[in-house]
């Protein structure tokens, strides 16, 4: 299947669909599953009237029979058409394995619009969790702060989505932000390629992030980078000047905010612009999730991973660096 | 309107504190949390546009409070102006310059009077002012009472003109005694006047301060707290200076000049001062005039601060001087000698030595071994056995006559004259003479006295129990080291009894208690009488080590001394009684009758209160000579040596005596400090803090209540600060 057409169906999609979620309404559900459940549920309302069901069907290609293959996976109806001996091969997908990687650390706690960046980070790895278990999916998660605060081994079993939601439910701690570690321990511990999801603000210096995302594209994984951000963060909305306290770290400090607010604009989208630049190096793909946004967009995002992950392997055979 | 701790008004600058704080607002009212500061950068603080104070009612109130409580710490008063009318008290300046022989040294006189002008330009017009000199002894030279009514430049024209007709004189310096009298002066002056407050006092003391001064008297004196002392020092630029003295010992006697060669020197000890420069000195001895004569000049080489003693040869009959030379300062380079004369002496002893005694037994035996002669006389031992005495006796020629046996009557007459005229006699009562008669020939001699005598019952032996050490005779052995009188025994001894009116001295005694030595005043004389004879067959007394000492002091008594012929200045002329000179000429050519019952020259202070002679005070160096009749005695006089040692002492050293040296506190410093203290009396009596103290009490009352009503209205405004 052509993959313009895909993306471009994925992209008219989001912009044509009107009746998502609102997150502030999703966010007052208590319970985190319900949350997942809501989302995925809704997307998959979508989904069904969307041209692209049985996009994740289990039959891959024909191949001519050599002798020797196991007579199960020849395909009798074919020869009854054809009589020729074919083999049905399948995409290796009930072993797929994704791992999410969610921060924890203290500037996630900020809020601005009535609900945190970390409850929205949460919600959203809860829905993909939801939505890969559902599709029978190895699921794993690693939270983190300024080290590694918890690690559960992707599995697909019963209660382990239970477990995951658990880890996620787990308050705020931690001083800073570093990526280094966890990037780092799941390039250690993921033998097997899969697909990684990276939810985080990011507001920390990016110098490890481009050795420790290669590492992780060398061994074969996919990678997705969703970067959760505050729609205060983005466009530094305050009048006043005030004490500005760092949520991390403590520190304070005496802003004017109408006098920084080109600065922090100009400084804000240079980093961003050098993290969007390491994606794309690596052929990473990037998504800035607002929290005020729908958080099905995540889903899609993660659809199109996928779909380039499937793509790479059926066409380049591992060469991941080849770009779409 | 006045402050006594003006410094607290500062407090007020308090006020401007709260306005300065709220236009300087750094601290936004505000926290933001915010995710992360790293696209952030501080902005500067800045003066808040906003600081629009409010309320000023509230921050007045507020400031006047903390303005009248600065007020009230500065303790304010009210000065009236009868405080301010007092006049300052005068300052009491008693000048007191050296004139010692010190003094002579080139330059040191121009320098002290130099300072007395440079001090009395410095006194301001009600000051009191008063000079004195002082050597030896204080001088009014100016007192406090001629100055008290002068203006101030007639003042300071006669104290210069006083000092200029002083001069340094010859005698020594008694500087412990200047300054006593000097603070007595001022201190007891004070009590007289019953002047409100205590006058300043200052002593300003113009001297060399050199180490020879006499500081004695400080030692026992309390120096008054109220007065300073000012040392203005003198120092000549030419520190060396020698002194050559004869030592008193060393001339022997003209008569032994030929039989004793190994004699015939003197012996010279030459002093250098402690801050001398040089080292080599000359010697030589010069007559009247001065001029060398005799040997040639002998080197001596002398460390500074050191002595040395040499011998010199033998001067010439006509020396009249032994002359340093090499020395910078000539004020005693001369040193004045007399060769002495002895005077021929006899010493009497009546009683008859029989031959039927053995010679150990005998009293003469052991007395013509006594040595009575020195430097000044020749004494020899006559008995007189079987000859009547001499008459008359002269107690110039007989200083004393020993008896051991009763005279005869014509005798006796004879020994009551000699002992009227100042003679003194030692009666031995040894045992023939104790049992023969002696306590009615004593009773006869001393009329008035009740003596009787007896043999006394001595248990195995006696000795000497109560010795009167503060008795002439006695007084050499007081020191521990000689005063063991246990080791003499007597075997035998006589009791001398005595009746109730008695001018006796018991001298010593006995263990048993009965007097030993006794002493008899008779008119100018004495008469010593001795319990027991000093012969070993009755005391250990003549083989003992007190016995020669003991017959020795009976010659030295002052009854019996003899016209000494060298003398310190300042030193009065001391004439034995009985002597026959009339005039003493002094090397200046003056000349002094003696005998005068009054010298004009001397005040009656100095005058000795029971001597009949007139009181002569050498008072220069320089051969003085006696005269009368036929006879003729010369009299050195020379420097006191202390007044050579010219190195100068540290002003310490009079701190260290309890002087309070430095400036008297002016009258302006003392009016500064009595007005200070004014100040605290009306301040603590006014107590206007109390009032102010009260006053910020209200304002801040006030200040609550109208807080509190603009507290209760709707708050539309932050509140002003304060």
């Amino acid at each position: 299947m052509p993959a313009p057409s895909l993306a471009t169906s994925i992209e008219g999609r989001e912009k044509s669909v009107a009746s998502y979620v609102d997150p502030a309404t999703l966010m007052r559900i208590k319970n985190l599953q319900l949350r997942a459940k809501v989302v995925v549920e809704g997307f998959y309302n979508g989904l069904h009237r969307s041209p692209f069901h049985g996009f994740s069907a289990e039959f891959s290609e024909y191949r001519p029979y050599i002798q020797g293959d196991d007579l199960r996976y020849l395909d009798w109806r074919l020869y009854a058409r054809s009589d020729r001996f074919y083999l049905k091969r399948f995409e290796d997908e009930t072993n797929r394995r994704c791992y999410l990687i969610v921060d924890a650390s203290l500037s996630m706690g900020y809020s601005s619009i009535g609900y945190t960046k970390s409850d929205y980070a949460n919600t959203l790895a809860a829905t993909l969790a939801y939505y890969l278990t559902l599709q029978r999916d190895s699921v794993g998660l690693l939270t983190f702060d300024d080290g590694v605060v918890d690690y559960v081994a992707a599995r697909y079993r019963p209660g382990h989505l239970r477990h995951l939601l658990a880890c996620l439910e787990r308050p705020l701690s931690g001083t800073g932000t570093d990526l280094e570690a966890p990037l780092s321990r799941v390039a250690t511990l993921v033998k097997k390629r899969g697909l990684i999801v990276v939810l985080s603000d990011l507001l920390a210096p990016i110098d490890t992030l481009r050795k420790n995302l290669g590492y992780l594209r060398a061994r074969g994984h996919e990678l997705l980078l969703l970067r959760v951000l505050d729609p205060a963060e983005v466009a530094f909305p305050f009048q006043e000047s005030a004490i500005v306290r760092d949520l991390e770290t403590g520190r304070e400090m005496y802003v004017d905010a109408a006098d920084v607010r080109k600065d922090y604009a100009r400084r804000f989208a240079e980093h961003e612009g050098q993290i969007r630049s390491v994606c794309a190096d690596f052929g990473i793909d990037f998504a800035r999730m607002l929290t005020d946004q729908p958080l099905d967009r995540a889903l899609y995002d993660l659809l199109v991973a996928q779909l380039r992950r499937g793509r790479t392997i059926h066409r380049a055979g591992g060469q991941w660096n080849k770009k779409s | 309107m006045s402050l006594l701790t003006p410094l607290y008004v500062l407090g007020a600058l308090a006020v401007g504190l709260p306005v300065l704080f709220h236009l300087i607002q750094r601290r936004p009212r505000g926290e933001m949390p915010f995710s992360s500061l790293m696209f952030l950068s501080p902005s500067p603080p800045r003066l808040s546009r906003r600081s629009r104070l409010d309320n000023l009612l509230l921050l007045f109130l507020r400031g006047l409070a903390l303005v009248l409580l600065a007020l009230a710490f500065a303790r304010p008063f009210v000065r009236s102006s009868a405080w301010l009318s007092e006049e300052p008290p005068d300052r009491r300046v008693l000048l007191l310059v050296d004139t010692s022989a010190s003094m002579q040294r080139t330059g040191l006189w121009q320098q002290a009077q130099d300072h007395v002008r440079e001090v009395l330009d410095g006194l301001r017009p009600t000051d009191e002012v008063a000079l004195y000199t002082f050597d030896s002894t204080v001088r009014a030279v100016v007192p406090f009472s001629e100055t008290a009514e002068r203006q101030e430049i007639s003042r300071a024209a006669v104290i210069n003109a006083a000092l200029a007709d002083t001069t340094p004189g010859y005698a020594a310096t008694d500087l412990g005694r200047a300054l006593t009298a000097a603070a007595d002066l001022l201190h007891t002056s004070e009590a007289s006047t019953e002047s409100q407050t205590p006058l300043p006092k200052q002593v300003v003391v113009v001297t060399d301060l050199q180490s020879g001064s006499e500081l004695g008297q400080l030692r026992s004196y309390s120096w008054p707290e109220e007065v300073r002392l000012d040392v203005r020092g003198v120092a000549s630029p030419q520190p060396t200076n020698a002194r050559a003295v004869v030592l008193a010992d060393g001339p022997p006697p003209q008569d032994a000049v030929e039989s004793a060669p190994a004699d015939d020197q003197w012996r010279v000890t030459v002093y250098n001062a402690a801050d001398s420069v040089d080292q080599q000195f000359r010697l030589g001895w010069a007559d009247h005039g001065g001029k060398a004569i005799g040997t040639p000049e002998r080197s001596v080489q002398v460390p500074p601060g050191g002595s040395r003693t040499i011998r010199m040869d033998l001067p010439p009959a006509n020396a009249e001087q032994l002359l340093l030379t090499r020395d910078e300062q000539a004020f005693d380079n001369s040193t004045f000698i007399v060769r002495p004369t002895q005077q021929k002496m006899d010493v009497l002893f009546v009683g008859s030595e029989g031959e039927d005694r053995d010679v150990e037994e005998r009293l003469l035996y052991y007395l013509t071994r006594v040595d009575f002669d020195d430097s000044q006389r020749d004494v020899t031992v006559k008995p007189l056995s079987e000859t009547p005495l001499p008459s008359p006796l002269s107690p110039t020629d007989v200083p004393l006559v020993v008896v051991a046996e009763a005279p005869a009557l014509a005798d006796e007459e004879v020994l009551r004259e000699y002992l009227q005229s100042g003679g003194n006699a030692l009666f031995v009562l040894r045992r023939p003479f104790a049992e023969e008669g002696a306590a009615e020939m004593l009773q006869r001699l001393l009329p008035g006295e009740q003596i009787r005598i007896g043999e006394a019952d001595v248990n195995d032996y006696a000795m000497l129990a109560e010795v009167d050490f503060s008795h002439s005779l006695f007084r050499p052995f007081a020191d521990p080291r000689f005063n063991d009188f246990t080791k003499i025994g007597f075997w035998s001894h006589r009791y001398v009894e005595l009746g109730d009116q008695t001018s006796a001295r018991v001298i010593a005694r006995f263990d048993d208690r009965s007097p030993a030595l006794l002493e008899f005043p008779l008119e100018k004389g004495k008469v010593w009488v001795l319990a027991a004879g000093w012969q070993p067959a009755e005391s250990q007394l003549a083989l003992s080590s007190k016995f020669v000492p003991l017959l020795a002091g009976m010659l030295q008594s002052p009854a019996a001394s003899t016209l000494r012929s060298d003398y310190v200045v300042g030193e009065r002329l001391d004439l034995p009684p009985g002597h026959a000179y009339r005039l003493l000429v002094a090397p200046d050519g003056e000349i002094h009758d003696l005998t005068a019952t009054r010298s004009q020259a001397q005040p009656a202070s100095e005058r000795p209160r029971d001597s009949a002679s007139p009181v002569v005070v050498l008072d220069k160096p320089g051969i003085y000579r006696l005269s009368g009749g036929d006879e003729e005695f010369p009299i050195a006089v020379n420097l006191p040596l202390a007044e050579s040692r010219t190195a100068p002492l540290d002003v310490s050293e009079l701190e260290a005596l309890g002087v309070k040296t430095g400036e008297a506190a002016t009258a302006a410093e003392l009016e500064a400090e009595r007005r200070r203290l004014r100040d605290f009396e009306l301040e603590s009596s006014q107590k206007l803090w109390q009032w102010l103290l009260v006053g910020a009490l209200a304002v801040l009352c006030m200040e609550s209540w109208l807080a509190g009503r603009l507290s209760r209205r709707p708050v539309t405004a932050v509140p002003a600060p304060g």
